[in-house]
């Protein structure tokens, strides 16, 4: 009965009031969708476990309240997040115009290490939409960061982008583990290139 | 992947006279002065929603707790081998003691440690580098230590990330008293994670990596909008000077004290006294090495204060010292000792509504059986209705659905009923339930169960029990959980409608914390009935013995006394099962036989478990009395678990066994109704 698992990886949904940051946990978690709004007070968790490479994974994931008055509660959880979401809605301008904000609270208050990606969510809705895809991909690339639309509602890229953010830091686990050490010499040129090609092979398949 | 970038994006969008910064100050608390009105903002949070913030808190620290308890054992095993090294690393393999050279094995070096070993203690690892690398299995088992404990990302143990819950109504002084274990860092290659270049946004940081001021930095993050002090540290380190500032060195320096050095938190001596200390100068990397003899120097005295309330020392060698970073825990609840629970609770004037949202309060029993479960904070949510029809005398129980419930077969889901059982007067006559629906976390009965014959005196006497169970094939049906609802509560023919969370807890301890405090009557005289049906269930009389003879536990099974009577006769048929936990296999499960028809069954037989005394600290004897029913699936009456991780009468039971080898040690235990897993 009791499960056990090899990782446990936390993640943070962060963004604005009402861009389906508790949606999307929903979805990912529950596999359920509620199209009546309820307001997240301040936090709350919940926990999925996924496999990557053979190794159990448990997801516990944050959902933090987008409205500013709980602010002061919600930005304590940046720092023991290993992963952060970072969600606008599609639908709602300033909610995209905010992911800059919601950055620099994230390098305020995250650690530096933390894998960040942002997902355009309530992309069932097409025809209310004020944030063109390409825009959101822009911002992206500016911040090197990577970048789903998404849809709670229709279920689109949820999984993706849960299992992206998670392989990711699953990427930068067995790389410092396994290279932390005697990375004296070659090691971090080595490294770079690593990375850089991932994120190119990665946008390719994006854009 | 995004390091590079972040390492840019860090420089760009740090400058703190970035305008849009400026422009958004009040609204976008990144900027220092935006203090002030993140306290007023916070101030703005209704008690209400404090609680729940507090309960999600708490549900977190469980989970957290669980989390530490893993990471325990993983310590554990490396604090063993550790141990249990033979040579000496320069002509005799590290591990085995094998002569190495030209008359023995051949040798290598290990890559951390940089001791020799011979190739049979060595694995070669290739990690995608040109040349193979060798790692000795300790230093294999430590890497593998800081994946799965999250150090890898935190720079040692992840601990104390969460937030205290808030104080509601007014402000109670915080003292940083979780720094200490916060910041702990073990750091078994400090050279390498401080300092390896690859970790991409670190260049920018880099002059701030030193230890006092890396462990400053630490602090803050660890206890992030905890008090203004802290906040202010915060902000201070957020512009980015974080180990200059005055107030950055006074917190690194007092948090330098008491906090296990690196080295000390991966390779902790078991305090036990009469242990040697292990050869600590043979532990891989020397600078930490010494830290660690400072550790227990100063770490000794700093530890026994805040938790001398509970901890016994064996608890606090297997989950305190024995695991880095429990000890901060508990100093963390330095004037809470009755767990976080109740601390929450204690500080809390619940409103009504409070104890339909809260998720249930952990219980410690529960937490051995199962650590490692996903959702064991959370069970789910269960909807019914209740109608006392005073005209016909029924008791209409209408089943609606549940939600999110607890999943319990290997697919994820579960196959979920819901039983009624009408207390105080536990027999069959008084149960009810609705169909199994197959394969789903979120089953929808829609059912109306009918208790007939409910006279008014009933209504006010007794306590409608509702339990969710997961029925698998075999009839090793599970509970999932369950709720109380005491009946006097309904008024005469008006539905009443309730969406709660599963309980699997009866919270004995809050009474008395809670209390006036609260202000509620009907929820104290809840837990006065709670507690009263704990001592329904009765007491078993449990002798524990470990044989150096035999080389195993031996378990007596002597009595039960005041069992619950489960069948309409008013009689039980009782027997007792024991689960020696966890990954024992199919040796771990004994069956005493079937007393028939009392409440006081005499068994008087003992069970072998062929296990070393070593291994035995790690387990945990979960014992359950169960009421036997033919082409039925069996009553579960009542159990206890003994263990490291149980409390009072029941660790004490476990310790002082595990301390007297050869000495037989009898104990009453009172039955409770804590979670139990089949019912065959």
């Amino acid at each position: 009965m009791a499960k056990t698992y090899d990782y446990l990886f936390k993640l943070l949904l962060i963004g604005d009031s009402g861009v389906g940051k508790t949606c999307l946990l929903f979805r990912f978690s529950e596999d359920a969708f509620n199209t009546t709004f309820i307001s997240t007070i301040g936090i709350d968790f919940k926990i999925r476990t996924i496999e990557l490479d053979g190794k159990k994974i448990k997801l516990q994931i944050w959902d933090t309240a987008g409205q500013e008055r709980f602010r002061t509660i919600t930005t304590a959880y940046y720092r023991g997040a290993m992963g952060i979401m970072l969600v606008y809605d599609i639908t709602n301008e300033k909610s995209f115009d905010n992911i800059k904000n919601w950055i620099r609270n994230i390098e305020e208050h995250a650690s530096s290490d933390v894998e960040r990606m942002i997902l355009g969510n309530k992309c069932d809705m097409n025809d209310k939409r004020q944030v063109s895809k390409e825009r959101g991909e822009k911002l992206a690339i500016d911040y090197g960061i990577k970048f789903l639309e998404t849809s709670a509602k229709s279920s689109t890229n949820v999984e993706e982008a849960f299992y992206t953010l998670a392989r990711d830091i699953m990427t930068k686990l067995n790389r410092k583990m396994n290279d932390s050490n005697s990375s004296g010499a070659g090691g971090p040129v080595k490294i770079t290139e690593n990375r850089s090609k991932k994120t190119s092979f990665f946008r390719c398949s994006l854009l | 992947m995004t390091d590079t970038v972040l390492s840019n994006a860090s420089s760009r969008w740090m400058c703190p006279s970035d305008r849009p910064l400026r422009k958004l100050q009040a609204g976008w608390s990144v900027h220092p002065s935006g203090q002030p009105d993140r306290q007023r903002t916070q101030e703005e949070l209704t008690d209400e929603e404090k609680e729940i913030i507090n309960s999600v808190i708490a549900r977190a620290e469980k989970m957290e707790e669980m989390e530490q308890e893993r990471i325990g054992r993983l310590v554990d095993r490396l604090e063993k081998m550790r141990k249990n090294v033979a040579g000496d690393g320069v002509n005799r393999c590290i591990l085995c003691g094998e002569q190495l050279g030209m008359l023995g094995s051949s040798c290598v070096v290990c890559e951390d440690c940089k001791k020799n070993v011979c190739t049979k203690c060595g694995v070669e690892t290739s990690n995608n580098r040109p040349h193979s690398v060798w790692l000795c299995k300790i230093c294999i088992e430590q890497r593998e230590v800081w994946k799965r404990s999250g150090a890898w990302f935190f720079k040692g143990f992840p601990k104390q990330v969460l937030p205290q819950p808030m104080p509601i109504k007014k402000a109670k002084p915080q003292q940083p008293v979780r720094e200490p274990a916060a910041s702990e860092q073990p750091t078994p290659k400090p050279k390498h994670i401080t300092q390896a270049p690859p970790q991409g946004p670190e260049p920018a940081s880099a002059p701030s990596y030193g230890p006092p001021v890396r462990r400053a930095s630490e602090a803050r993050m660890s206890t992030p909008g905890r008090d203004p002090e802290s906040w202010e540290h915060g902000q201070g380190g957020a512009a980015g000077n974080s180990g200059r500032s005055p107030a950055g060195v006074r917190r690194a320096n007092s948090v330098q004290g008491p906090r296990p050095g690196p080295a000390g938190t991966l390779s902790p001596a078991p305090p036990q006294p009469g242990q040697p200390v292990p050869p600590g100068s043979s532990r891989p990397s020397p600078g930490p090495a010494g830290r660690f003899l400072d550790q227990r120097a100063e770490g000794a005295p700093s530890e026994p204060g805040p938790m001398g309330t509970t901890a016994t020392p064996w608890e606090e060698r297997m989950t305190g010292v024995g695991s880095y970073s429990a000890a901060g825990a508990r100093e963390d609840r330095v004037g809470h000792p009755t767990g976080p629970y109740s601390q929450v609770s204690a500080a809390v004037p619940q409103p009504a509504v409070a104890p339909a949202r809260q998720p249930p309060p952990p219980e410690e029993e529960e937490e051995a059986n199962s650590y490692d479960s996903d959702e064991a904070t959370t069970l789910g949510a269960l909807e019914f209705s209740l109608l006392y029809d005073q005209d016909n005398s029924s008791l209409n129980c209408t089943i609606i659905k549940a939600k999110g419930l607890k999943p319990m077969d290997s697919n994820g889901l579960a196959d979920p009923y819901v039983k009624l059982h009408l207390l105080p007067g536990a027999s069959k006559s008084n149960k009810l339930r609705t169909k199994t629906l197959r394969n789903t976390r979120n089953p929808v009965w829609n059912e109306t169960l009918v208790y007939h014959g409910i006279t008014d005196e009933d209504m006010q006497r007794k306590t409608l029990r509702i339990s969710v169970c997961d029925e698998d094939k075999f009839g090793h049906n599970e509970f999932i959980g369950e709720t109380r609802f005491s009946l006097k509560k309904l008024k005469p023919n008006q539905r009443k409608n309730f969406n709660i969370c599963l309980e699997r807890v009866i919270p004995m301890k809050r009474a008395g914390t809670t209390g006036s405090a609260r202000g509620m009557a009907l929820y104290e005289e809840e837990q006065v009935e709670r507690i009263g049906d704990i001592e329904e269930r009765g007491k078993i009389l449990v002798s524990l013995m470990y044989s150096t003879q035999q080389g195993g536990l031996i378990v007596g099974i002597i009595r039960c006394v005041h069992l619950a009577a489960m069948d309409a006769n008013g009689y039980s048929d009782p027997f007792v099962k024991l689960w020696l936990k966890p990954d024992m296999g199919k040796k771990a499960k004994h069956k005493t036989q079937i007393k028939k028809k009392t409440l006081n069954p005499e068994f008087n037989e003992e069970f072998f478990y062929d296990i070393k005394h070593s291994d035995l600290a790690k387990k945990s004897l979960d014992i359950s009395v169960w009421d036997y029913d033919i082409g039925k699936s069996n009553d579960y009456i009542g159990g206890c678990q003994l263990g490291i991780s149980a409390k009072g009468e029941r660790l004490k039971h476990w310790y002082e066994c595990l301390k007297n080898k050869d000495k037989k040690i009898e104990r009453w235990h009172q039955l409770q109704n804590e979670n139990h897993v089949s019912s065959d």
